[in-house]
């Protein structure tokens, strides 16, 4: 049969048991409706997980000292400039980022007070910054213990949006690197509650040098030693920098411990990041370097992967709810067509005395069926587009403000939309199946004289 | 036209079977107008349904338009009834959502030429004396009217057998006499080949060729 014709003949068809079909239909476009948003909730969850709360980047490993109790047995070592070449020269590995704990003591006290006017001034230009937040930064006290962590510049360039991120010169205030998370929980709690103003990169430029005191602890009494007054600079936030502290040059790291805790302080790295060249590698490398003597931190990784596989399952589990639906759905419409064919037999019969083969008559039928597939896939797709829509809107207007809210719960693949046109298709056709081979098979004889 | 040999067509199997058409050999010239006689169930459908290439669950052999039906695919045989042979059956068969003029050319659907549908429809709806009623629903035509329709559809795509089934069964005697001048003269000015079945042999006067079924079996094929 020629598709035109076909598709004139179906459409005769459709027009004809109208209400029958947009009634079976409902059950497609519902369960696809709920399958696309599941489907674009589980992924935008997915993307919020990966990209704000536990981004892990797929080629990268941590490499520690393996644990103390072990040492004797295993031939743990540290990580010292020989272990970082070593680690460079294992196959696999394409660059290496060591990090160094920051060995002395260290604190903050800030005070509102003591920032220049010019400054606050420069603040209160930045839009969304009110009076009452000014207000609030002026009363800020503030003492604070802080952790120093020196990581490889190399590792957070991409990330530095005031100034420079190395060592910096005598009397210069220290580059720092605060952590995304940390700021975002700062931010959704912490600002909120003090009517602080929230850190964003925008900001970053306009945050004079914080006093920063070295070798000096609020808490501990035993800081053998000068103290030693500096600033600090925050240039940048990054997922590399570390959750309760400041990330700040290596090189300043290595001088400081030099300078307050000795020679060995200033040659010992806690970790290093490998870079391998591709997750291929991630297997054969953790071997190399267990054989070296080290361990693999897999902490976050192991995070990110639980709690994207209980993501994944969720979606799945919900998925599979809208694909039962559609399933059902399916039925329906088998139904729906068994009842079609049962009322035009004599119809169809015609059409067979007239010339149409078994072919055309299947064809007809899951033409029809395709037809109502394309219709109630496009509907639910729809649907579903609109309820996540919707749910977005709710949440941005009406949820205050949490930690990792993300801008959409929803990501939609590009594959979803055409997806959920094809799955409601093939349901259909599925649906449609027994009946138009049911009546590919008729008698048209007995079809005709309504035996 | 038509050759038959030794066809017989059985329903059911074993205990169970009745047979429909029993060893019935037949030879029909084209331009023949051949009559089917026959108490109800003696197998007058079935005969048509074989010439028609509705049925081939038939033993022997029919030779239909020089071919051999049995040797036919579902396409082929999809074929031959698009193009070959006419049907008109005693409930006109017409959809009820079409209007006459779509549905004499519902054949079109099926066939690979693209006909002038409309202007081929209103041509042959014009032959039947349907001019004026392109536009109506069969619910709003006469019975003998929807006959017309119906035979207008068979005459559609130009067949060379015309089988109709108790074409006046639904008919008065008035209509039903009208409408089988309608077959002669499709017979007689047109060259179509008919075979008709019917329970007033007597008004086929001009009927080349009359059957008689009893059980399925051929009682006499004679001239009359
Ligand atoms: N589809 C069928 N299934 C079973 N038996 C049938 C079928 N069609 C016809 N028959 C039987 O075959 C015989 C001939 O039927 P048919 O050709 O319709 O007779 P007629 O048209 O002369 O009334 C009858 O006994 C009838 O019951
Ligand atoms: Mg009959």
């Amino acid at each position: 049969m020629k598709p035109g014709k076909l598709s004139r003949i179906i459409s005769q068809n459709l027009r004809r048991n109208r209400k029958n079909l947009i009634f079976s239909s409902v059950g497609i476009v519902v369960g696809i409706s709920s399958f696309f948003f599941f489907i674009a909730l589980g992924n935008g969850i997915k993307h919020t997980v990966a990209k704000e709360i536990f981004p892990v980047d797929a080629n990268r490993i941590q490499v520690v000292p393996r644990t103390a109790q072990f040492d004797a047995l295993a031939g743990g070592r540290i990580i010292d400039d020989e272990a970082l070449r070593q680690f460079e020269e294992t196959s696999g590995v394409k660059a290496v980022y060591p990090r160094m704990q920051l060995a002395c003591l260290a604190s903050s006290r800030m005070d509102g007070r003591l920032i220049p006017a010019a400054a606050l001034s420069m603040i209160a230009k930045i839009p969304g910054i009110n009076p009452r937040m000014l207000g609030a930064v002026k009363d800020v006290r503030m003492w604070l213990e802080i952790m120093g962590n020196g990581i490889d510049p190399r590792l957070v360039q991409d990330d530095v949006v005031a100034g420079r991120f190395a060592d910096p010169g005598p009397g210069q205030p220290i580059p720092v690197m605060l952590s995304r998370r940390m700021i975002e929980i700062y931010n959704t709690s912490f600002a909120q509650a003090r009517n602080l103003p929230k850190i964003n990169e925008m900001l970053l430029p306009f945050i004079p040098p914080l006093p920063l005191t070295l070798n000096h602890s609020f808490i501990s009494h035993h800081v053998k030693g000068q103290a030693l007054q500096t600033r600090m600079r925050v240039v940048g936030l990054s997922h590399h920098a570390i959750m309760g502290g400041i990330s700040i040059p290596l090189e300043t790291v290595k001088k400081y411990n030099r300078m307050f805790a000795g020679k060995r302080a200033a040659r010992e790295y806690d970790a290093a990041i490998l870079e391998v060249e591709s997750s291929d590698w991630l297997g054969p490398v953790q071997e190399s370097i267990g054989k070296l003597g080290f361990d693999i931190d897999l902490s976050e990784r192991r995070m990110a992967e639980s709690v994207g596989l209980i993501v994944t399952l969720v979606t799945l589990g919900f998925s599979l709810i809208s694909l039962i639906i559609v399933g059902i759905a399916a039925v329906n419409i088998a139904h729906t067509f068994f009842m079609i064919i049962y009322e035009r037999k004599r119809e169809i019969g015609l059409m067979r005395a007239l010339g149409a083969s078994r072919t055309d008559i299947r064809a007809i039928i899951l033409g029809e069926a395709t037809f109502v597939g394309v219709v109630g896939g496009t509907l639910g797709m729809g649907l579903g587009v609109a309820a996540c829509l919707l749910l977005d809107l709710f949440v941005v207007k009406v949820l205050p403000d949490f930690p990792f809210k993300p801008d959409s719960f929803f990501a939609y693949p590009a594959w979803l939309f055409y997806g959920s046109v094809l799955f409601a298709v093939a349901f259909c056709i599925l649906g449609a199946f027994f009946p138009a081979r049911r009546a590919a098979a008729m008698d048209p004889s007995a079809a005709l004289t309504g035996r | 036209m038509i050759h038959l040999d030794h066809i017989s067509r059985k329903y059911g199997t074993g205990e169970a079977a009745t047979s429909a058409l029993s060893d019935l050999t037949l030879d029909v010239p084209a331009g023949a107008f051949v009559t089917v006689v026959g108490t109800s169930g003696s197998g007058k459908t079935t005969l048509l349904n074989i010439l028609g290439g509705l049925d081939g669950d038939y033993s022997g052999t029919a030779v239909i338009a020089g071919k051999n039906l049995k040797q036919m695919n579902d396409r082929e045989l999809s074929r031959f009834r698009n193009q070959v042979v006419g049907f008109v059956f005693q409930h006109f068969n017409l959809l009820e959502h079409l209007d006459a003029l779509q549905n004499v050319a519902l054949s079109t659907f099926f066939s690979r030429e693209d006909t002038q549908a409309p202007e081929r429809a209103e041509e042959v709806l014009a032959r039947v004396g349907l001019r004026d009623k392109l536009r109506k629903l069969p619910g709003q035509l006469s019975g003998g009217q929807k006959q017309r329709v119906a035979i207008a559809r068979a005459l559609f795509s130009r067949p060379r057998l015309i089988l109709a089934d108790e074409p006046t069964g639904n008919l008065d005697t008035n209509t039903g006499s009208q409408i089988i001048s309608l077959f002669e003269s499709l017979n007689a000015d047109d060259g179509l080949t008919v075979v008709a079945v019917t329970h007033e042999e007597f008004l086929f006067k001009n009927a080349t060729l009359a059957l008689h079924l009893e059980d399925g079996r051929l009682v006499n094929g004679q001239n009359p």
